[in-house]
């Protein structure tokens, strides 16, 4: 699954979001009982221009 | 569900995922952090609630600090707002200096499919660090 998708189907508990200097956002999601961290870098989020830059999984 | 003797004179419960998965809420948190916001500026965030789930949120709380010490002792005014981008619904409003928290009596109301979106801005007259944290459960 990737984070992309993780956030559509809402398989999260916690979701951060911060704006970078690029005006790209990253996407943070975490999930109690689940040890990794779920991060994208997206621009556009829910738009017709949206685009995921990377996705990182740590 | 159906209902299985568990071997100590007590009927439970064993239900399909699916099942259990309509019975069980699963918590939500969204959290925002807008850096070097300008007067009158702010970060938002929006999230689409999946197909089939209800998201209903419980409480909120926002926040404005400053990243130079020499504004620390003005005054931070901020202001949170949550809209439900799809109906187009002002869901809530609330301002404050320095930040504000509310926890909603009756909680809001997200529906399937519906797009809600949580702007924090700085309505001080210097750049301001603004944040917000809204919580609740989904299902």
């Amino acid at each position: 699954m990737t984070v992309r998708e993780r956030l559509a189907m809402g398989v999260f508990n916690h979701m951060g979001q911060e704006k970078q200097p690029d005006g790209s956002v990253v996407v943070t999601l975490t999930k109690r009982g689940d040890p990794h961290i779920y991060r994208m870098w997206v621009t556009g989020l829910y738009t017709p221009q949206e685009h995921v830059i990377r996705e990182e999984v740590n | 569900m159906t209902d299985y003797p568990d071997g100590s004179g007590h009927q439970v419960d064993l239900v399909t995922r699916a099942e259990w998965a309509a019975i069980e809420a699963t918590d939500k948190n969204f959290a925002l952090l807008a850096s070097g916001m300008p007067a009158g500026y702010g970060g938002l965030m929006v999230y689409n609630v999946p197909a089939g789930k209800t998201l209903y949120l419980t409480q909120a709380s926002f926040m404005s600090y400053v990243p130079a010490a020499a504004n620390a002792e003005l005054n931070q005014i901020c202001g949170l707002v949550i809209i439900n981008n799809t109906t187009g619904a002002f869901m809530w409003r609330q301002g404050g200096n320095g930040g504000g928290a509310v926890v909603f009596g009756k909680p809001l109301t997200i529906n399937a499919g519906e797009q809600v979106q949580f702007t924090v801005y700085n309505i001080s007259n210097h750049v301001t660090d603004v944040a917000l944290s809204v919580g609740g459960y989904e299902r």
